[in-house]
Formats: C-alpha cells, structure tokens, sequence
C-alpha cells in the first residue's frame, strides 16, 4: 500500500513555531505603546521598536521557536516513519502467515487425500488376502472345534493360518512372514501358494521335508541364493494332523507348538532356522518330531507377535507363560471361547500401546 | 584404522556404538525398525570390513530388550560376521544381556550361543 501524501511533518511544526514566537515581539510591542500612551497608529509601534532595544530581542523570538520547533517535528517525523515501517512488517508478516496457512490447509487436504486412496488401497488388498490366505472355513469344517485369532496389526497381515487336507491327512500351520502390512502381505501369498504347491502337487506329506522344500522354493522364488538384499522370509509352526493314527507330526521354524491334554501342556520346540532369508553356513535340515493324540487334546500354535507384545506401561513382554496358562486353565471349554477370553486378556495387557507386531493364534481340537 | 561406529537410537531402532578406543561394540535397545535391510546393512558392511583387520580383542554387547521376527535374522547375521575373527585365530567374545525373567530374549541368546561358533556369554542386567 502506497503511503498517503502528507504535508512534511517539520514544515508545519516550524510553521507553528514561528507563529507562536511571532505573539511575543506583537504583544510586547502593543504592551509598550500602551505603556507609553503613544496610540496604536503605525508610525507609534514603529517608533516604540526603534526606541526600545529590548523589541530587537524578543523579535527575535519567531526564529528561534521556529527553528526549535522544526528540530521537533524532525524527530516527530522519524516516530512515524519507524511506525508505518512497523506496521507495514505486521502487515507483510500478517500477509505471510496467511499464505502459509492456506499452503498447510492445501498439503493438508491432498494429505488426507492420498491417506484415503492408500487406505482404500491396502482395504481392497484385505479383502484379497482375506479370500485366499486367511479364509478359515475349511479347517473349521474339518475341525468343529477350532479356533483361529487373527489380529493384523495393520490391515493386510503378514501372519496367516493355513489348512490343507491331503488324503488322510490334514496339514495345519501357523505362519508368520517377516515384516507386517503390504510387505508382510506379499510375503503371505507366497508362502500360501508354496505350501499349497508343496503338498499338493509336489507330493510331499513329511512335514520336516515340506519345511526343507518350502526354504528351497523361497530362497528360488526371491532370488536368495546370490547376495540378495532380500532377507524376508517366515517362520512357522507346522504340524500334520494323522486321525487313522491318531498321530501328529510337528516341524517348526522358528515356532513352537503346545500339545493340551486334560489341563497338561507339552511344548515341541522348533528348529532355530527361518524359512529363507540368508544362506548360513551350518544350516541344517528340519527335523520332524511325532507325538500321539486323544480324543479331545488339543494343539495351539501362534506367531511371536503375541508373546512379544509390549505392556500398557511398555515395560514387559506378554511371554509365553501367561499364554501356557491361560490355554491350561481354559483346556475344557470350547475354543472359540477360550481365545476370546485371550483375547480380551491380551486387550488389558496392551491398554494403549501399539500393537507391535501381526497376532496369529490356532488352537484345534482333535 | 577404521573409523567407530555410532548411531543413535529411536523408538524403534537401538543404539548402536561400536567404539574402536575400546574394541567394545554394544547394541542397546529395542529392534524393531520398519524396514530392518535398510536399518541394518550399513552395520553388517561397517562389520564386514571391520573382521578384515580387527582389534586386539573384541567385545560384542547385545543389550537388546525387544526384536521382531526381520530384526532377528538381521542380528543373527551381524554376529555370524563376527566369526570371521575366530577362524583367523582372533580374540572376539558376544555378551548377551537379558533381564531377569525375561525368557524370551534368554531363549533367543541361548539359540543364538549354540549355533554360533562364537565365545558366547549370558548375563542378567
């Protein structure tokens, strides 16, 4: 904004200074006439000037209050300018944050924008995975008394269940696919489709071989074998469910499983190799461990994103003790139920801290 | 001589703090970076160059209070480099740190410590 046009600040200041000391010479001149009786005539005021030195004085008054009032309005002109220059910044500053605030409303509006089309997204990929991967009604046909906590702690999940029927034998597994979200998501379906190639097509029913070859296909399938930077793999708990035999046969990577019988629990450990990920030296191939089932046990296996969940306070990790109890204590009721009240007790345990990791717990009844 | 190593902590990665004075090469904290390659192949290549010509005696300490399933595999391999300096006939020794009762991070040291051929220490904080 242009400043407005004003009459210079000194100009006016001298001017009225020279006005008021111009009273001075005037008054004391009408004052000594008046004194003198010599009349208010020109020719009188003229003589009383010439006639008293002491006028030459006080006429000088209007030059000095003059030049002293011009000094004035010069520092009065220096106050103002300093203040338009002040509110001209407020004004450019307030001009500036106004700018910046619609900058924000706008990064704001195409944030929320792009936080929508991602989350529509990764909600469409659910719906897929959710199809394929996590689809538990075939294990539940199979087993009416099963039960399956999925969790993901995104939307898609890198934790899956997995079912298989093959001949007499029922395969079932929890897997855990490194990372969680989108990547844990892609690693799922591939560990899906693996597994579902190895036993089906592939023939192979030992679950110490379906480990081995299911390390092989991964380690292929993402090009391990050279130094790769993809390190992604999974691990899981796998167990093949024999009725005529009344047999399971357990392998595990990296994941145990608890075998439940009236209120006992027995824990077979897994081999410490994930499946994929680097080529170690001293990797060795899976082992296979079997055991004989009642009518009535029952096997729980999980993903670590359970037993590795922080507290509310974030000082401790849930552990696997309070999960053997509570799989103890609940070994009666029916499954559904028991990891409902689990989960409920997970819920406390976690109060508002973030959920860590995917959660992925089975539990069947044989 | 190489230069130490040092990276601040976050929320979600540990401190790491590879000090060359002292040949002590501590990793504190929690693991559980979102993307763990990217968090941890600048380490194993710092380790990989440092087993080419390593200190007099190293020593690792892994203060470690969480790992997700990724950060597991990364770690494992951290260490394995660290075998380099056994085979060359070098002075290097792990010492893993769990709190009392903490039975997971016990268990992943004590699996660690049978499958690494690495001198391998277990201690409470």
């Amino acid at each position: 904004m242009a400043p407005r046009k004003k009459t210079d600040v000194r100009l006016v200041y001298a001017i009225y200074g020279a006005l008021f000391g111009l009273m001075f010479p005037v008054i004391a001149t009408l004052f000594d006439a008046f004194m003198r009786d010599m009349g208010f005539g020109i020719s009188s005021l003229i003589e009383t000037q010439k006639t008293q030195p002491l006028h030459w004085i006080i006429d000088s008054a209007p030059i000095f209050l003059g030049f002293f009032s011009c000094l004035a309005g010069i520092k009065q002109k220096e106050v103002i300018a300093m203040n338009e220059g002040l509110e001209l910044k407020v004004q450019q500053r307030t001009e500036m944050l106004h700018e910046q605030n619609e900058e924000l409303r706008t990064m704001q509006g195409e944030l929320e924008d792009s936080l929508h089309r991602i989350s529509q997204s990764i909600n469409y990929a659910q719906r897929i995975q959710d199809a394929i991967v996590t689809n538990t009604q075939e294990l539940r046909s199979a087993f009416a008394d099963s039960a399956v906590l999925f969790r993901p702690r995104d939307v898609v999940s890198g934790d899956f269940p997995w079912y298989l029927k093959k001949g007499d034998y029922h395969f079932v597994a929890a897997v855990d696919c490194t990372g969680h979200g989108v990547p844990g998501a892609f690693m799922s379906l591939i560990g899906y489709f693996l597994l579902n190639k190895i036993v089906k097509e592939q023939n192979l029913l030992e679950t110490n071989e379906i480990l081995c070859e299911l390390h092989r296909e991964v380690v292929r399938v993402l090009g391990q074998e050279a130094d790769s930077d993809v390190h992604d793999g999974m691990d899981l708990a796998l167990c093949r469910i024999d009725p005529k035999n009344s047999e399971v046969m357990y392998s595990g990577a990296g994941n145990p499983v608890y075998h439940l019988r009236d209120g006992d629990l027995m824990e077979y450990k897994a081999d410490f190799w994930s499946i994929g990920g680097t080529q170690y030296r001293k990797r060795k191939p899976y082992q296979a461990q079997k055991f004989h089932y009642k009518e009535g046990d029952v096997i729980s296996m999980f993903s670590d994103g359970v037993t590795d969940q922080f507290s509310s306070d974030g000082k401790h990790k849930f552990g696997f003790r309070k999960l053997k109890e509570h799989l103890t204590a609940n070994h009666h009721n029916q499954l559904e139920g028991v990891h409902a009240s689990f989960e409920t007790q997970m819920y406390e345990w976690m109060g508002d801290h973030r959920q860590m990791d995917d959660m992925l717990l089975m539990s069947v009844r044989l | 001589m190489a230069e130490s190593l040092r990276i601040e902590a976050t929320e979600d990665t540990p401190l790491i703090d590879f000090d060359m004075e002292t040949g002590v090469f501590k990793v504190t904290g929690r693991a559980l970076p979102e993307d763990a390659h990217e968090f941890f192949k600048p380490i194993e290549e710092w380790v990989q160059d440092y087993v080419e010509s390593p200190l007099e005696t190293t020593t690792v300490e892994m203060r470690i209070d969480y790992f997700n399933s990724a950060a597991t595999r990364y770690i494992f391999n951290l260490l394995m480099c660290f075998e380099d300096i056994v085979d060359d006939g070098g002075d290097v020794k792990v010492v893993w740190f769990y709190k009392e009762g903490d039975d997971m991070i016990e268990s992943k040291g004590e699996e660690l410590s049978s499958i690494l051929e690495l001198p391998f220490e277990m201690k409470t904080l």
